[in-house]
């Protein structure tokens, strides 16, 4: 399994030295070249495995998503300009992508009530969290919940984009996304319990 | 405060890296567009078959076609069988022996029998030739014997009817001899000429007759190695029998 591993980095290794220009792999990506498929797919597949797992809680349900978007990545690749990050266009197919599964897989309930919670907010105890246990808690959130809240305060669109990429008004979205935060906070505030009894604190 | 909160988690989790499975590349680039490689194959295949086809032609049809004129070549110079059948090593002792003792046979018996029947047919006619025209003279002499006799009637009777019939006697005896003589000597004017004919004759009649077996066989037996290979190949997928004499090399 060691030894597997270690192959398969010295294989990365040689596949980023021989495509290190970004420019080079997108244009032998381009081409259809195989080898330039599987260094792009190396280079960023698991970057968009880890959004789509934001928005995906089932890992299997995240790799096909992580999948359909490198396909439409590598099958739009001519689209592609070279004034905007190539990583950020990558990251946007990819959302779409868990976002159309998402949609396929659950019926996301948006509450039209805007609520804005005013709970006061403990610095303290999340600045331990690392980032798996982060992960966990977003991923516990609810559909509608997490989705705007992966969606604005971490990919950092607009709410007008939100309404735009999910259809719902830019109301919904803030209303989701303030129930987001409030469901995260409570969260956190009963993880840190828990840790702080745990360790006799 | 809210701004703290998001970005708290968008410092952690935005660079989040998940290793995928190793299936999740092989999903992908089974969906992945690829080159097209058609033109590329086809003119593999192509050039493939053209090989193919020149190497049949080369080896195959080439190769019996000169060994064909070699071996038509060979018939024709000799006309001497055994030796030409000396090649043939699948043949059956028997069927050699055969094949030794046909020419054989045919040198002696079939045109011995040709010969004496022209030869006596031509005998015969020589024969009748003669004798009519022996009895011509006979008929002659006896009729100016007849003359003689009424000539000397009166001076030598008794005399010259024994000489007259003396004379025609030897007449007849010399004539019967020369008739006797006449067909040896046809005989051994026609003999020394009748062997060639019959040699060319019993040549061709035997070229004839043998010549399609001795082709086939040749034509058999000269296919390609790989030819009669494949074809021993053929006969063991369709569980005929195989003969392992034909994967044997051609001893030049």
């Amino acid at each position: 399994m060691l030894q597997l591993s270690i192959e398969k980095h010295k294989r990365m290794f040689r596949l980023k030295r021989t495509y290190s220009n970004e420019r080079d792999l997108i244009e032998a990506c381009r081409d259809k070249n195989a080898k330039a498929q599987e260094a792009l797919y190396e280079q960023f597949s698991p970057k968009m495995l880890g959004v789509c797992l934001r928005y995906l809680p089932d890992r299997n349900d995240a790799e096909d998503a992580m999948i359909a978007g490198m396909v439409k990545v590598f099958e739009n690749l001519h689209r592609f300009e070279a004034k905007g990050s190539f990583e950020g266009w990558i990251r946007r197919i990819c959302v779409n992508e868990a976002l159309t599964l998402l949609r396929k897989k659950s019926k996301m309930l948006w509450d039209e009530v805007e609520k804005a919670d005013k709970e006061k907010f403990e610095t303290d105890t999340e600045a331990n969290l690392e980032a798996e246990e982060l992960l966990k808690l977003v991923q516990n959130l609810p559909a509608g919940y997490r989705t705007v809240f992966n969606l604005y305060a971490i990919e950092g669109y607009s709410h007008q984009e939100i309404a735009g990429a999910l259809g719902i008004t830019e109301s919904t979205s803030k209303s989701q996304l303030n129930r987001a935060r409030n469901f995260l906070k409570k969260m956190i505030a009963e993880q840190y319990q828990i840790k702080s009894y745990e360790s006799g604190i | 405060m809210n701004q703290e909160f998001d970005q708290l988690f968008r410092d952690k989790l935005q660079n989040h890296e998940e290793q995928p499975s190793a299936k999740a590349w092989a999903k992908l680039r089974s969906k992945l567009p690829r080159k097209d490689r058609k033109p590329f194959f086809f003119v593999a295949f192509g050039i493939l078959l053209c090989g193919m086809g020149l190497g049949y032609w080369y080896f195959g049809m080439g190769l019996t076609k000169t060994q064909n004129l070699e071996k038509t070549e060979k018939v024709e110079k000799n006309t001497n069988f055994p030796e030409a059948n000396k090649n043939t090593k699948n043949q059956s002792v028997l069927e050699r022996a055969n094949l030794e003792e046909k020419p054989s046979v045919k040198h002696d018996s079939v045109p011995n029998l040709e010969r004496k029947g022209v030869l006596e047919e031509k005998n015969l006619k020589q024969v009748l030739q003669k004798k009519i025209q022996t009895e011509k003279v006979l008929e002659k002499k006896v009729e100016n014997g007849k003359e003689v006799k009424t000539v000397l009637e009166e001076k030598m009777q008794a005399k010259s009817e024994n000489k007259t019939e003396n004379k025609v006697e030897t007449n007849l005896e010399n004539q019967a001899e020369k008739t006797e003589k006449k067909p040896n000597e046809v005989r051994t004017e026609v003999e020394p000429e009748m062997p060639i004919t019959v040699i060319i004759k019993t040549g061709d009649q035997a070229s004839n007759r043998q010549e399609p077996l001795h082709e086939k066989d040749s034509l058999i037996k000269k296919k390609p190695r790989f030819l009669r290979i494949l074809k021993q190949l053929h006969n063991f997928k369709e569980g005929e029998k195989v003969n392992f004499q034909d994967l044997k090399r051609d001893k030049k």
